[in-house]
């Protein structure tokens, strides 16, 4: 309510010269795949970049960490998410999105119920993406 | 063992269900605000609000018909063009990325220079070779061992019946 009271506001407010939209303005940026050295890889949608055991492990804990109620000091692959790490069911959802994003393939929910720790994410996406080495 | 994930021999628990459902509502947040990411941010935030509000109910019958009034709503706002994953089924991209069959990478074409120039390459690849073949005369000894035990032994945990 109290949004659309202030783009109403914001709307009269505004100068006509600021005719663009905001659907106009915005810029489509291309998606930078997360690795620890700075070379910036660009994600075009027609394959996924090769993961390798060292790779994925990384991004798997890039994307823990990065989650705001992940301790990231307490992270250690086999840290429990509700024991070690207390994250609720609700939060387990969030991450298990988090990890379909980054990954870019949907896991259904009855493989992310059996999750317990970043180890059974790393080693579902290694089964279904074909890392071995 | 355990039966496949995708094969639903189980019912589900009020648990699993919440998280299906907290799950479809934030998919749905992606679907109709997606690429506006504050606005999806803030749109999630509200959904996750609205689920914490009632993470204590005890009384199951309210809980009950909080989620199907949930499964309600949601199916009210479903979107027209779901967001699929592009390589997932139903994705702009699936089936697009082809994998050559293996045999053409196993050809017996190649010139000894080649396998030269490679080593890694042929030798993890005989390597793998190696550990197929192994793990499938595991897979069938197994199947020799258990074979040979119907043949001699009387199964061990057999329902037996004492009839006096």
């Amino acid at each position: 309510m109290l949004r659309a009271v202030v783009s109403v506001a914001l709307r009269t407010a505004s100068v006509r010269s600021l005719s663009k939209t905001v659907a106009q303005q915005q810029i489509f940026t291309p998606m930078i795949v997360s690795s620890s050295n700075p070379t910036f890889q660009i994600r075009q949608f027609s394959a996924k970049a090769p993961l390798t055991k060292k790779t994925l492990e990384e991004r798997i804990v890039l994307v823990l960490s990065l989650y705001d109620k992940i301790d990231a000091k307490k992270l250690t692959m086999d840290s429990d998410f509700t024991k070690d790490l207390g994250l609720d069911s609700l939060d387990h959802v969030e991450v298990v999105m988090a990890m379909e994003e980054e990954f870019g393939f949907e896991i259904p929910d009855g493989d992310a119920d059996r999750f317990k720790t970043p180890r059974d994410i790393f080693q579902y996406i290694a089964d279904k993406e074909d890392v071995f080495e | 063992m355990d039966s496949p994930a995708w094969m639903f021999t189980k019912a589900l628990s009020h648990r699993q269900k919440v998280t299906r459902l907290y799950k479809r509502c934030l998919r749905e947040v992606d679907n109709w605000y997606g690429g506006n990411n504050l606005e999806v941010r803030f749109q999630k935030c509200i959904i996750r609000a609205r689920f914490d509000a009632n993470a204590d109910e005890i009384d199951t019958r309210k809980s009950q018909i909080l989620l199907a009034d949930g499964c309600r709503q949601l199916w009210e706002k479903r979107h027209f063009k779901p967001f699929r994953f592009a390589l997932d089924p139903g994705g702009s991209s699936y089936d697009r990325e082809r994998e050559s069959p293996d045999e053409i990478v196993d050809s017996d074409q190649w010139t000894l220079a080649e396998r030269e120039q490679f080593p890694y390459y042929f030798n993890t690849r005989e390597q793998r070779k190696k550990e197929l073949l192994a793990h499938w005369a595991k897979i069938e000894k197994a199947w020799d061992e258990e074979i040979a035990a119907i043949q001699t032994q009387l199964p061990a945990a057999a329902p037996t019946t004492v009839s006096k």
